[in-house]
Protein backbone atom coordinates (compact mmCIF):
# COMPACT_ATOMS: atom_id res chain seq x y z
CA UNK A 1 0.00 0.00 0.00
CA UNK A 2 1.12 3.25 -0.82
CA UNK A 3 0.66 5.35 1.79
CA UNK A 4 3.15 8.75 0.95
CA UNK A 5 2.15 11.77 -1.61
CA UNK A 6 3.65 13.20 -4.56
CA UNK A 7 2.98 17.14 -3.97
CA UNK A 8 3.63 20.02 -6.73
CA UNK A 9 3.70 23.94 -6.36
CA UNK A 10 4.02 25.38 -3.28
CA UNK A 11 4.31 21.82 -1.14
CA UNK A 12 8.06 20.54 -2.21
CA UNK A 13 8.04 17.62 -0.44
CA UNK A 14 8.48 14.41 -2.04
CA UNK A 15 7.40 11.26 0.13
CA UNK A 16 7.05 7.90 -0.54
CA UNK A 17 6.25 5.04 1.63
CA UNK A 18 5.80 1.30 1.46
CA UNK A 19 5.32 -0.96 -1.88
CA UNK A 20 6.20 0.97 -5.30
CA UNK A 21 3.92 -1.09 -7.48
CA UNK A 22 2.73 1.70 -9.35
CA UNK A 23 5.67 4.24 -9.99
CA UNK A 24 3.43 5.19 -13.22
CA UNK A 25 1.58 7.43 -11.49
CA UNK A 26 -0.74 10.29 -12.39
CA UNK A 27 2.25 13.15 -13.12
CA UNK A 28 1.39 16.63 -13.92
CA UNK A 29 3.35 16.78 -17.02
CA UNK A 30 0.65 14.27 -18.53
CA UNK A 31 -2.13 16.78 -17.83
CA UNK A 32 -0.63 20.29 -18.38
CA UNK A 33 -0.51 20.29 -22.28
CA UNK A 34 -4.45 19.97 -21.79
CA UNK A 35 -5.21 22.93 -19.60
CA UNK A 36 -6.44 25.70 -21.39
CA UNK A 37 -7.89 27.71 -18.69
CA UNK A 38 -6.26 30.84 -17.00
CA UNK A 39 -7.27 30.30 -13.30
CA UNK A 40 -8.82 26.77 -12.83
CA UNK A 41 -6.29 24.51 -13.07
CA UNK A 42 -3.45 27.12 -12.77
CA UNK A 43 -1.68 25.65 -9.61
CA UNK A 44 -2.94 21.69 -9.64
CA UNK A 45 -1.49 18.79 -6.91
CA UNK A 46 -1.27 15.28 -8.02
CA UNK A 47 -1.55 12.53 -5.78
CA UNK A 48 -1.07 8.94 -6.56
CA UNK A 49 -3.65 7.76 -3.55
CA UNK A 50 -5.22 9.98 -1.20
CA UNK A 51 -8.14 9.64 0.84
CA UNK A 52 -10.59 12.15 -0.22
CA UNK A 53 -9.41 15.22 -2.72
CA UNK A 54 -12.33 16.88 -1.14
CA UNK A 55 -10.87 16.81 2.44
CA UNK A 56 -7.11 17.86 1.11
CA UNK A 57 -8.59 20.59 -1.28
CA UNK A 58 -10.68 22.05 1.62
CA UNK A 59 -7.61 21.73 3.92
CA UNK A 60 -6.04 23.88 1.17
CA UNK A 61 -8.55 26.31 1.16
CA UNK A 62 -8.00 26.69 4.53
CA UNK A 63 -4.32 27.44 4.30
CA UNK A 64 -4.96 30.00 1.83
CA UNK A 65 -4.77 28.81 -1.71
CA UNK A 66 -5.87 30.63 -4.97
CA UNK A 67 -9.09 30.20 -6.61
CA UNK A 68 -8.74 27.71 -9.08
CA UNK A 69 -6.35 25.43 -7.29
CA UNK A 70 -7.32 21.87 -8.05
CA UNK A 71 -6.44 18.34 -6.09
CA UNK A 72 -6.76 15.46 -8.30
CA UNK A 73 -5.88 11.90 -7.12
CA UNK A 74 -5.55 8.64 -9.10
CA UNK A 75 -7.27 6.44 -6.37
CA UNK A 76 -8.92 7.69 -3.62
CA UNK A 77 -9.42 5.04 -0.72
CA UNK A 78 -12.43 7.24 0.89
CA UNK A 79 -14.08 8.87 -1.91
CA UNK A 80 -17.53 10.22 -0.79
CA UNK A 81 -20.71 11.16 -1.93
CA UNK A 82 -24.04 12.81 0.15
CA UNK A 83 -24.15 11.90 3.63
CA UNK A 84 -20.84 9.93 3.66
CA UNK A 85 -21.97 7.44 1.02
CA UNK A 86 -19.52 5.94 -0.57
CA UNK A 87 -17.66 6.98 -4.33
CA UNK A 88 -16.75 3.72 -5.92
CA UNK A 89 -13.96 4.50 -8.72
CA UNK A 90 -11.44 2.29 -9.72
CA UNK A 91 -8.01 3.55 -9.64
CA UNK A 92 -6.14 5.26 -12.49
CA UNK A 93 -8.95 4.53 -15.36
CA UNK A 94 -11.32 7.61 -13.76
CA UNK A 95 -11.55 11.37 -12.98
CA UNK A 96 -11.57 12.49 -9.03
CA UNK A 97 -10.86 15.88 -8.43
CA UNK A 98 -11.51 18.74 -6.40
CA UNK A 99 -11.53 22.29 -7.31
CA UNK A 100 -11.16 25.43 -5.00
CA UNK A 101 -13.63 28.59 -5.49
CA UNK A 102 -13.35 31.32 -3.52
CA UNK A 103 -16.02 34.28 -4.65
CA UNK A 104 -18.89 33.79 -7.17
CA UNK A 105 -21.49 32.46 -5.28
CA UNK A 106 -23.37 35.10 -2.15
CA UNK A 107 -24.02 32.66 0.75
CA UNK A 108 -28.06 32.73 0.07
CA UNK A 109 -27.63 31.78 -3.27
CA UNK A 110 -25.02 29.17 -2.36
CA UNK A 111 -26.67 26.13 -3.78
CA UNK A 112 -26.54 26.78 -7.06
CA UNK A 113 -22.67 25.56 -7.16
CA UNK A 114 -24.29 22.18 -7.19
CA UNK A 115 -26.22 23.21 -10.83
CA UNK A 116 -23.11 24.91 -12.29
CA UNK A 117 -20.86 21.59 -11.05
CA UNK A 118 -22.90 19.54 -12.63
CA UNK A 119 -23.73 21.75 -15.75
CA UNK A 120 -20.60 22.34 -16.80
CA UNK A 121 -19.55 18.43 -16.87
CA UNK A 122 -22.76 17.89 -18.81
CA UNK A 123 -21.22 20.54 -21.41
CA UNK A 124 -18.41 18.75 -21.46
CA UNK A 125 -19.42 15.34 -22.37
CA UNK A 126 -21.46 16.93 -24.86
CA UNK A 127 -18.28 17.48 -27.25
CA UNK A 128 -18.81 13.88 -28.18
CA UNK A 129 -21.57 14.25 -30.64
CA UNK A 130 -22.51 10.47 -29.94
CA UNK A 131 -23.13 11.30 -26.36
CA UNK A 132 -26.54 12.17 -24.92
CA UNK A 133 -26.00 13.68 -21.33
CA UNK A 134 -28.82 14.42 -19.01
CA UNK A 135 -28.90 16.25 -16.24
CA UNK A 136 -30.81 15.38 -13.17
CA UNK A 137 -30.96 18.28 -10.20
CA UNK A 138 -29.41 19.16 -8.58
CA UNK A 139 -25.97 18.12 -10.11
CA UNK A 140 -25.50 14.37 -11.31
CA UNK A 141 -25.05 13.64 -15.06
CA UNK A 142 -26.58 10.22 -16.67
CA UNK A 143 -25.95 8.52 -20.10
CA UNK A 144 -28.82 6.38 -21.34
CA UNK A 145 -30.21 6.71 -17.56
CA UNK A 146 -27.28 5.57 -15.47
CA UNK A 147 -24.62 7.88 -13.72
CA UNK A 148 -21.66 8.63 -14.99
CA UNK A 149 -20.53 11.77 -13.08
CA UNK A 150 -21.33 12.79 -9.17
CA UNK A 151 -20.72 15.59 -7.64
CA UNK A 152 -19.68 16.51 -4.04
CA UNK A 153 -19.50 20.28 -3.07
CA UNK A 154 -18.82 21.51 0.40
CA UNK A 155 -18.12 24.90 1.76
CA UNK A 156 -16.04 26.38 4.23
CA UNK A 157 -17.45 29.15 6.73
CA UNK A 158 -15.51 30.80 9.09
CA UNK A 159 -17.02 33.06 11.86
CA UNK A 160 -19.96 32.70 9.82
CA UNK A 161 -18.32 33.97 6.68
CA UNK A 162 -18.00 31.96 3.53
CA UNK A 163 -14.42 31.15 3.26
CA UNK A 164 -14.87 28.86 -0.05
CA UNK A 165 -16.21 25.94 -1.39
CA UNK A 166 -14.69 22.67 -2.22
CA UNK A 167 -16.45 21.03 -6.17
CA UNK A 168 -15.60 17.54 -5.76
CA UNK A 169 -16.10 15.81 -9.12
CA UNK A 170 -16.21 12.27 -10.01
CA UNK A 171 -15.99 11.29 -13.63
CA UNK A 172 -16.31 7.50 -14.59
CA UNK A 173 -13.82 7.62 -17.96
CA UNK A 174 -12.17 4.27 -19.03
CA UNK A 175 -13.60 1.60 -15.94
CA UNK A 176 -15.41 -1.09 -17.61
CA UNK A 177 -16.20 -3.23 -14.49
CA UNK A 178 -18.91 -1.78 -11.34
CA UNK A 179 -19.14 -3.27 -8.69
CA UNK A 180 -22.18 -5.60 -8.57
CA UNK A 181 -24.40 -3.18 -6.50
CA UNK A 182 -24.07 -0.23 -8.56
CA UNK A 183 -23.77 -2.15 -12.04
CA UNK A 184 -27.05 -1.50 -13.19
CA UNK A 185 -26.99 2.45 -12.38
CA UNK A 186 -23.39 3.03 -13.52
CA UNK A 187 -22.03 3.70 -16.66
CA UNK A 188 -18.71 5.40 -18.35
CA UNK A 189 -17.60 7.42 -21.25
CA UNK A 190 -15.79 4.31 -22.41
CA UNK A 191 -19.08 2.32 -21.93
CA UNK A 192 -20.75 4.57 -23.73
CA UNK A 193 -18.43 5.12 -26.41
CA UNK A 194 -17.12 1.72 -27.28
CA UNK A 195 -13.24 2.69 -26.98
CA UNK A 196 -11.20 4.20 -24.20
CA UNK A 197 -10.64 8.07 -23.91
CA UNK A 198 -7.85 10.27 -22.29
CA UNK A 199 -9.04 11.08 -19.44
CA UNK A 200 -7.11 14.01 -18.76
CA UNK A 201 -7.76 15.78 -21.92
CA UNK A 202 -11.60 15.34 -20.26
CA UNK A 203 -10.16 17.29 -17.54
CA UNK A 204 -9.00 20.08 -19.32
CA UNK A 205 -11.71 20.73 -21.24
CA UNK A 206 -14.18 20.33 -17.80
CA UNK A 207 -11.71 22.85 -16.21
CA UNK A 208 -12.09 24.95 -18.90
CA UNK A 209 -15.79 24.74 -19.17
CA UNK A 210 -15.80 25.53 -15.20
CA UNK A 211 -13.95 28.70 -16.00
CA UNK A 212 -15.81 29.74 -18.47
CA UNK A 213 -19.51 29.20 -16.95
CA UNK A 214 -17.62 30.55 -13.39
CA UNK A 215 -17.12 33.65 -15.35
CA UNK A 216 -20.58 33.86 -16.89
CA UNK A 217 -22.07 34.17 -13.15
CA UNK A 218 -19.55 36.56 -11.94
CA UNK A 219 -20.59 38.87 -14.23
CA UNK A 220 -24.71 38.35 -13.77
CA UNK A 221 -25.39 35.72 -16.56
CA UNK A 222 -26.85 33.13 -12.88
CA UNK A 223 -30.13 33.03 -14.76
CA UNK A 224 -28.71 31.76 -18.41
CA UNK A 225 -26.67 29.21 -16.10
CA UNK A 226 -30.10 28.18 -14.71
CA UNK A 227 -32.03 28.33 -17.83
CA UNK A 228 -29.57 26.21 -19.67
CA UNK A 229 -29.97 23.60 -16.76
CA UNK A 230 -33.63 23.59 -17.69
CA UNK A 231 -33.17 23.06 -21.46
CA UNK A 232 -29.98 20.49 -20.85
CA UNK A 233 -32.44 18.53 -18.61
CA UNK A 234 -34.85 15.72 -19.52
CA UNK A 235 -36.98 15.88 -16.14
CA UNK A 236 -38.68 19.02 -16.54
CA UNK A 237 -42.02 18.34 -17.10
CA UNK A 238 -42.22 14.98 -16.19
CA UNK A 239 -43.62 13.55 -12.67
CA UNK A 240 -40.76 13.02 -9.69
CA UNK A 241 -40.59 11.70 -6.91
CA UNK A 242 -38.09 13.30 -4.18
CA UNK A 243 -37.14 11.13 -1.02
CA UNK A 244 -36.46 13.78 1.70
CA UNK A 245 -35.14 11.08 4.55
CA UNK A 246 -37.89 9.22 3.92
CA UNK A 247 -40.25 11.50 3.42
CA UNK A 248 -41.75 11.38 -0.37
CA UNK A 249 -42.97 14.16 -2.23
CA UNK A 250 -44.73 13.48 -5.47
CA UNK A 251 -45.00 15.90 -8.24
CA UNK A 252 -44.28 17.83 -11.73
CA UNK A 253 -40.74 19.20 -12.28
CA UNK A 254 -41.57 22.64 -13.32
CA UNK A 255 -38.24 24.85 -13.39
CA UNK A 256 -35.58 26.29 -11.09
CA UNK A 257 -35.85 29.28 -8.72
CA UNK A 258 -33.32 31.72 -8.86
CA UNK A 259 -31.63 30.33 -6.20
CA UNK A 260 -31.55 26.73 -8.16
CA UNK A 261 -34.32 25.29 -5.46
CA UNK A 262 -36.28 23.00 -7.67
CA UNK A 263 -40.13 23.92 -8.07
CA UNK A 264 -42.50 21.01 -8.59
CA UNK A 265 -46.31 21.04 -8.83
CA UNK A 266 -47.98 19.15 -6.47
CA UNK A 267 -51.82 18.45 -6.38
CA UNK A 268 -52.47 21.19 -4.63
CA UNK A 269 -49.68 23.58 -4.88
CA UNK A 270 -46.24 24.35 -5.89
CA UNK A 271 -43.74 23.72 -3.44
CA UNK A 272 -39.60 24.50 -3.89
CA UNK A 273 -37.34 21.63 -3.38
CA UNK A 274 -33.88 22.42 -1.70
CA UNK A 275 -32.90 18.79 -0.76
CA UNK A 276 -33.35 15.52 -1.55
CA UNK A 277 -32.67 12.55 -4.20
CA UNK A 278 -34.91 12.96 -6.86
CA UNK A 279 -35.94 10.28 -8.97
CA UNK A 280 -37.75 10.80 -12.75
CA UNK A 281 -40.67 8.44 -13.29
CA UNK A 282 -40.56 8.08 -17.03
CA UNK B 1 -43.00 20.89 37.79
CA UNK B 2 -42.39 18.27 40.15
CA UNK B 3 -42.42 19.92 43.73
CA UNK B 4 -39.05 17.46 45.25
CA UNK B 5 -37.38 18.33 42.30
CA UNK B 6 -37.97 22.10 43.74
CA UNK B 7 -36.96 20.93 47.43
CA UNK B 8 -33.69 19.55 46.35
CA UNK B 9 -32.95 23.02 44.04
CA UNK B 10 -33.75 24.55 47.50
CA UNK B 11 -31.69 22.02 49.53
CA UNK B 12 -28.68 22.38 47.22
CA UNK B 13 -28.58 25.91 47.75
CA UNK B 14 -28.62 25.44 51.05
CA UNK B 15 -25.93 23.34 51.70
CA UNK B 16 -23.50 25.13 49.43
CA UNK B 17 -21.74 28.26 49.11
CA UNK B 18 -23.56 29.31 46.01
CA UNK B 19 -25.96 31.79 46.66
CA UNK B 20 -28.30 31.37 43.75
CA UNK B 21 -29.01 28.95 40.92
CA UNK B 22 -31.47 29.91 38.15
CA UNK B 23 -32.76 27.47 35.58
CA UNK B 24 -34.52 27.66 32.28
CA UNK B 25 -35.45 24.87 30.42
CA UNK B 26 -38.52 24.88 27.93
CA UNK B 27 -39.93 28.38 28.40
CA UNK B 28 -39.97 27.80 32.14
CA UNK B 29 -37.48 30.01 34.58
CA UNK B 30 -36.45 29.05 38.33
CA UNK B 31 -34.43 31.27 40.54
CA UNK B 32 -33.54 29.92 43.96
CA UNK B 33 -31.68 32.70 46.06
CA UNK B 34 -30.37 32.86 50.09
CA UNK B 35 -30.94 36.50 49.31
CA UNK B 36 -33.27 37.33 46.44
CA UNK B 37 -32.59 41.19 47.15
CA UNK B 38 -28.89 40.97 45.56
CA UNK B 39 -29.99 40.29 42.30
CA UNK B 40 -30.89 43.40 41.38
CA UNK B 41 -27.05 44.26 42.60
CA UNK B 42 -25.44 45.01 38.86
CA UNK B 43 -22.01 43.72 40.33
CA UNK B 44 -24.02 40.41 41.59
CA UNK B 45 -23.12 38.01 38.98
CA UNK B 46 -19.27 39.37 38.51
CA UNK B 47 -18.87 38.00 42.30
CA UNK B 48 -20.54 34.83 41.88
CA UNK B 49 -18.49 31.82 42.00
CA UNK B 50 -17.54 30.04 38.93
CA UNK B 51 -19.54 27.05 38.24
CA UNK B 52 -19.01 23.65 37.01
CA UNK B 53 -22.16 23.95 34.64
CA UNK B 54 -24.31 21.00 33.15
CA UNK B 55 -27.78 21.23 31.05
CA UNK B 56 -30.90 21.79 33.75
CA UNK B 57 -32.43 18.40 32.01
CA UNK B 58 -29.54 16.19 33.01
CA UNK B 59 -30.23 16.45 36.56
CA UNK B 60 -31.63 12.89 38.26
CA UNK B 61 -35.38 13.63 39.81
CA UNK B 62 -34.61 10.94 42.17
CA UNK B 63 -31.14 10.99 43.39
CA UNK B 64 -30.31 12.63 46.82
CA UNK B 65 -28.80 15.63 46.61
CA UNK B 66 -25.46 14.86 47.94
CA UNK B 67 -25.13 12.77 45.17
CA UNK B 68 -26.59 15.21 42.82
CA UNK B 69 -23.79 15.87 39.81
CA UNK B 70 -22.53 19.66 39.34
CA UNK B 71 -25.59 21.91 39.03
CA UNK B 72 -26.12 23.31 35.60
CA UNK B 73 -25.95 26.85 35.86
CA UNK B 74 -26.34 28.95 32.95
CA UNK B 75 -25.26 32.08 34.73
CA UNK B 76 -27.64 34.05 32.55
CA UNK B 77 -29.31 33.79 29.31
CA UNK B 78 -27.01 36.60 27.35
CA UNK B 79 -24.16 34.60 28.26
CA UNK B 80 -24.98 32.18 26.19
CA UNK B 81 -23.86 31.87 22.19
CA UNK B 82 -26.04 31.04 20.01
CA UNK B 83 -24.20 28.83 16.63
CA UNK B 84 -26.72 30.45 13.76
CA UNK B 85 -27.06 28.64 10.33
CA UNK B 86 -25.50 30.72 7.23
CA UNK B 87 -27.47 29.64 5.03
CA UNK B 88 -30.83 28.32 4.21
CA UNK B 89 -30.78 24.41 3.90
CA UNK B 90 -31.64 20.72 5.87
CA UNK B 91 -30.20 20.21 9.47
CA UNK B 92 -27.88 17.23 10.12
CA UNK B 93 -26.64 16.20 13.48
CA UNK B 94 -24.34 13.09 11.91
CA UNK B 95 -22.53 12.91 9.00
CA UNK B 96 -24.26 9.98 7.75
CA UNK B 97 -27.42 8.29 8.88
CA UNK B 98 -26.42 5.56 10.88
CA UNK B 99 -23.50 7.73 12.30
CA UNK B 100 -23.00 8.91 15.31
CA UNK B 101 -24.43 12.78 16.11
CA UNK B 102 -21.57 14.86 16.07
CA UNK B 103 -21.84 16.44 19.57
CA UNK B 104 -24.94 15.69 22.26
CA UNK B 105 -26.14 18.23 25.15
CA UNK B 106 -23.50 18.15 27.60
CA UNK B 107 -20.84 17.75 25.36
CA UNK B 108 -17.81 20.52 25.76
CA UNK B 109 -16.79 21.62 22.55
CA UNK B 110 -13.34 23.35 21.14
CA UNK B 111 -13.37 26.01 18.29
CA UNK B 112 -13.19 24.40 15.01
CA UNK B 113 -15.15 21.45 16.41
CA UNK B 114 -18.02 20.09 13.71
CA UNK B 115 -21.19 20.78 15.38
CA UNK B 116 -23.60 19.91 12.51
CA UNK B 117 -24.57 19.52 8.74
CA UNK B 118 -26.34 21.72 6.71
CA UNK B 119 -27.49 20.74 3.19
CA UNK B 120 -28.26 22.98 0.76
CA UNK B 121 -28.83 21.10 -2.63
CA UNK B 122 -26.26 18.74 -2.10
CA UNK B 123 -23.78 21.17 -1.03
CA UNK B 124 -22.70 19.78 2.39
CA UNK B 125 -21.95 22.97 5.27
CA UNK B 126 -20.56 21.58 8.44
CA UNK B 127 -20.69 24.37 10.94
CA UNK B 128 -18.36 25.14 13.48
CA UNK B 129 -18.05 25.74 17.03
CA UNK B 130 -16.12 29.43 16.98
CA UNK B 131 -15.66 28.83 20.41
CA UNK B 132 -14.73 26.96 23.75
CA UNK B 133 -17.95 26.05 25.62
CA UNK B 134 -20.67 23.59 26.52
CA UNK B 135 -23.58 22.52 24.43
CA UNK B 136 -26.58 23.72 26.25
CA UNK B 137 -28.76 23.35 23.63
CA UNK B 138 -29.75 21.44 20.16
CA UNK B 139 -32.76 24.12 19.25
CA UNK B 140 -33.32 21.71 15.82
CA UNK B 141 -34.18 18.41 15.38
CA UNK B 142 -32.13 16.27 12.69
CA UNK B 143 -33.25 16.28 9.18
CA UNK B 144 -35.44 19.47 9.61
CA UNK B 145 -35.00 22.36 7.30
CA UNK B 146 -32.90 24.93 8.39
CA UNK B 147 -33.35 29.25 7.49
CA UNK B 148 -30.56 31.73 7.03
CA UNK B 149 -29.35 32.81 10.31
CA UNK B 150 -31.53 30.41 12.53
CA UNK B 151 -30.55 29.50 15.81
CA UNK B 152 -29.33 25.79 16.05
CA UNK B 153 -27.31 25.53 19.12
CA UNK B 154 -26.49 27.13 22.47
CA UNK B 155 -23.26 27.19 24.05
CA UNK B 156 -22.42 28.26 27.33
CA UNK B 157 -18.61 29.41 27.12
CA UNK B 158 -16.32 27.98 29.72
Amino acid sequence: MLSGVRNYGRKTSLTFIGNFHNLNAMKESEIRPFIRSKIFGKKIFCFDLIDSTNLKAKQFLQEGVDEGTVVIADEQTAGRGRLNRSWISEGKKNLTFSIIVRSAISPEKIGVISIYAGLSVMETLKHFSELQPDCKWPNDVYLKGKKVCGILSEAVFENNRLTGIVIGIGLNVNQINFPDEIKDKATSLSVALGKDQNRFEIFGRILNRLENNYESIKSGGLKYLLEEFENNSSMFNKEVKINQNGKILHGIARRLDDDGGLIIKTTNSEIKVIAGDVTVCY
Amino acid sequence: MDITYLKKLVKIVEQSTVDEIEIEEEGLKIRVAKNPHQNSSPGYMVQQPQFVSAPAHMLPKEDTSAALPPVVVPKAESNLIEVKSPIVGTFYRAPAPDADSYVEVGAVVQPKQVLCIIEAMKLMNEIESDVSGRIVKILVENAQPVEYNQALFLIEPV
